[in-house]
């Protein structure tokens, strides 16, 4: 036997009695294959103490706990920058209201969003004025805030489960059949005060840019596609959004009258974000006051906005 | 098999001895292998999201602990290293010393990896990683992004300064002043 040939069978796993008592035979007249087999030999009876495997364990979790909060907190600054986009959107809805001909009729100032952006993102209380009357006559356009999931987890949430079983054959392409009447939601009045200001002026509000740009938006699983059924508002709306700054990547225009933005969003951003959309003149059913799915779940969600069709 | 990806601790929990052990290999000590087994780990965790699959997991795990105790080895200051192995009760090699079975088995056990932490980090690393753990040459290449022809001839030199330093060592390592080089140059 060579030595080539016992480093060779060293490497074998379980060699055969024979070959053991040949390797044995030759390691006991050379020295090197002898240290070699001793070498091989040297961990033979070593375990991991268990305090070492319990610390690695220990470390890893600690250091996996800091990234989801570290997570959820850039989840957070990229939902304060579509927050502050819904709260800028209402001031452009607002200032193509009171443009619009088939009205023509100057509102009352009954919701006048005078904070700015980033205070109507973080505070509760964003309207100061008072609200008009629910079911009041409409004489504006408003948008109606639909909510459709899809891909979510298992819930108890009936709604939830309706929007499962009528989205399961559908992707994540805007079916406007199917979502249609499932969360179609009664409308309050958003009436707005003329404004001197442009979209663009308002979209500069505040914080928007800076909390649009956070590298977050990239990894972040979640989708909201924005939707308008006319088309007028959608191009305005495109133009708000990319005048806010928002990377490319985060804000994808689906084509036709869609407009769709990624971000994570954990339940107390849900809050803002439903108190911001409301500030904006949306409507949201009362299911939507509690983020309705496990935080933990990766949920992919669609938010329609549609135009409102006009109370003669 | 299973169809879905593996998590991080199920590969981590599977390279754990292993790892373990490579540690224990290059640093000679348990605790600073525990230390290095736990940096290990956090490093591999971090970098568990990006891994794209250009090498296997054995390997990527190997890297990184190989990597680990290598940065361990050139923090440590070798005086301070010396005595802290003193104090833990390192004990350099007393050839009057009378050893037989069990006890000799553990001690030539004991003077085998006192004369692997006498290589330098290079060497010790190619030891370790391929005499005492049996990593196959090709993935020993891999981990070390060397050639494979490099490995063999580097691994060849640390077996030579290896054994050098075991023959120091005479009544546990018999007459080994003599390498099978030096032997064959003889003749």
């Amino acid at each position: 036997m060579t030595c080539t040939e016992f480093e060779r069978l060293l490497d074998q796993r379980e060699p055969d009695a024979q070959t053991q008592t040949a390797m044995q035979r030759h390691a006991e007249q050379c020295e090197h294959c002898r240290m070699l087999l001793e070498l091989r030999a040297l961990d033979r009876d070593e375990e991991v103490p268990e305090l070492a495997s319990v610390r690695w364990k220990a470390a890893v979790r600690t250091e996996r706990a800091k990234a989801e909060v570290g997570q959820r907190r850039k989840g957070f600054l990229s939902f304060r920058g579509l927050a502050a986009a819904c709260a800028a959107l209402a001031v452009l809805v607002a200032a193509f209201t009171l443009r619009n001909p088939l009205t023509n009729v100057k509102p009352e100032p009954a919701m006048m969003l005078s904070a700015p952006v980033e205070e109507i993102a973080e505070t509760e209380e964003v309207m100061e004025a008072p609200m008009p009357a629910l079911g009041a006559v409409m004489e504006t356009p408003a948008p109606t805030i639909r909510l459709a999931a899809t891909g979510l987890p298992t819930t108890g949430n009936a709604l939830y489960s309706a929007a499962r079983k009528s989205q399961a054959n559908t992707d994540m392409a805007l079916n406007e059949s199917a979502l249609s009447g499932l969360y179609a939601a009664p409308m309050e009045e958003a009436m707005c005060e003329e404004t001197d200001e442009s979209p663009d002026e308002a979209a500069a509000l505040g914080s928007v840019s800076a909390a649009a740009q956070d590298a977050a938006w990239d990894s972040l699983p979640d989708m909201v596609r924005i939707t308008w059924s006319a088309e007028r508002p959608v191009e305005a709306a495109r133009q708000l959004l990319e005048a806010m700054a928002l990377p490319e990547n985060a804000l994808e225009t689906a084509g036709g009258n869609a407009v769709e933005l990624r971000f994570g969003i954990n339940t107390t951003e849900w809050e803002c974000f439903i108190a911001a959309l409301q500030s904006a003149g949306c409507d949201v059913l009362p299911e939507y006051d509690e983020m309705p799915w496990d935080e933990s779940g990766e949920t992919r969600f669609l938010l329609q906005i549609d135009e409102k069709e006009q109370i003669k | 098999m299973s169809l879905h990806p593996p998590s991080f601790e199920e590969l981590a929990q599977k390279f754990e001895r292993e790892l373990y052990l490579t540690c224990y290999g290059i640093l000679g000590h348990r605790e600073d292998a525990a230390d290095a087994l736990q940096e290990t780990m956090l490093r591999a965790w971090r970098g568990f999201r990006g891994f794209r699959g250009e090498a296997q997991w054995r390997t990527w795990f190997h890297r990184i602990a190989v990597n680990t105790c290598i940065d361990m080895i050139r923090k440590r200051k070798p005086e301070t290293s010396l005595n802290v192995m003193r104090e833990e009760g390192f004990d350099p090699a007393d050839p009057r010393v009378n050893v037989s079975g069990e006890l000799e088995a553990d001690e030539r056990k004991r003077r085998l990896r006192e004369a692997i932490g006498k290589l330098d980090e290079k060497d010790r690393t190619l030891i370790v990683l391929r005499d005492v753990r049996g990593l196959p040459y090709e993935e020993l290449a891999r981990v070390l992004r060397l050639p494979e022809g490099t490995v063999k001839s580097r691994l060849k030199r640390a077996r030579e300064k290896l054994k050098k330093i075991l023959s120091a060592d005479a009544e546990l390592f018999g007459r080994s002043d003599v390498s099978n080089s030096e032997r064959r140059s003889k003749r």
